[in-house]
């Protein structure tokens, strides 16, 4: 089982998202992964990630949204991050936006460890000193020095 | 039935198959509550351990009921359950309780706080 930090890639970071809405956050994180390699249909992900937006708030409060879909078009198990100043509505339980946002996409025959990373994700992000230190992150390689750090 | 609320903890896999296809049938939005009972969780180690074990029955639950097509959202407290369950009944305005009756927390406070309620015990 990897890491958050090994499974999270630095180039698929954004660190001022400046899409307000939603759907606009999840198109721009979607085609980080596209550009990435990580996707073989966008369509096909695109309307799977959506179906599940459709379904439920993946705004899990405290400011953080984890958007995610398990597709055969995906290749492999992957996490891009995106962290809006201005905050997005996900439709958090708390009526919070989300200024951390974690997009993470699995294939089809990877669900067990699919559903253990956003377990352990969401589990790690309910940390003040995790969110506090994210908000606060200069760049890309000190994001994941610091998921690297508290995943310890 | 629009909303029903599903207590996680300790549940049991027919409490799960229920609370599913119960808001399959109405169309209802299914809330799933863990709670890291505050009683249960003062040594460190324990409060990591019931942590990873709520988040990884939450998004099995959530996979779930994406499959079937159902509208869900995962609650995660830190609390007493008794207390919590009660305020987001309230909060949510939930018509319907599904729990294990041999769950870790003060049944008959739950249902005497939940009287207008519908509670099933699985």
């Amino acid at each position: 089982m990897k890491k958050i930090s090994e499974i999270l890639v630095k180039e698929g970071i954004i660190l001022d998202l400046k899409e307000k809405e939603k759907i606009e956050a999840i198109k721009k994180l979607s085609k980080k992964l596209i550009d990435l390699g990580y996707i073989t249909d966008a369509k096909e992900f695109f309307s799977e990630i959506l179906k599940r937006e459709n379904l439920e708030s993946t705004g899990i409060g405290m400011g953080i949204a984890i958007p995610h879909a398990r597709s055969k078009a995906v290749k492999d198990l992957v996490i891009v991050f995106a962290r809006s100043e201005e905050g997005v509505d996900f439709s958090s339980l708390d009526g919070k936006p989300a200024h951390l946002i974690f997009l993470i996409a699995g294939p089809e025959n990877k669900k067990s460890e699919y559903l253990l990373t956003l377990a352990k994700l969401s589990k790690l992000l309910r940390k003040d000193e995790v969110r506090i230190e994210l908000n606060k992150a200069k760049d890309e390689e000190e994001v994941l020095a610091i998921i690297s750090k508290y995943e310890a | 039935m629009k909303k029903i609320l599903l207590y996680l903890n300790e549940a049991k896999e027919e409490n799960i198959e229920l609370a599913l296809s119960l808001a399959e049938k109405f169309s209802s939005r299914l809330y799933v509550l863990f709670c890291l009972n505050s009683e249960e969780i003062k040594k460190e180690e324990l409060k990591d351990k019931k942590e990873d074990e709520g988040w990884q029955k939450l998004y099995d639950v959530e996979e779930k009921a994406f499959q079937k097509e159902i509208k869900v959202s995962l609650l995660f407290f830190e609390g007493k359950p008794e207390i919590l369950i009660s305020q987001l009944m309230k909060s949510y305005e939930i018509e319907a309780l599904i729990l294990n009756p041999f769950a870790n927390l003060n049944l008959s406070e739950v249902i005497n706080k939940n009287k207008e309620r519908i509670i099933i015990l699985k």
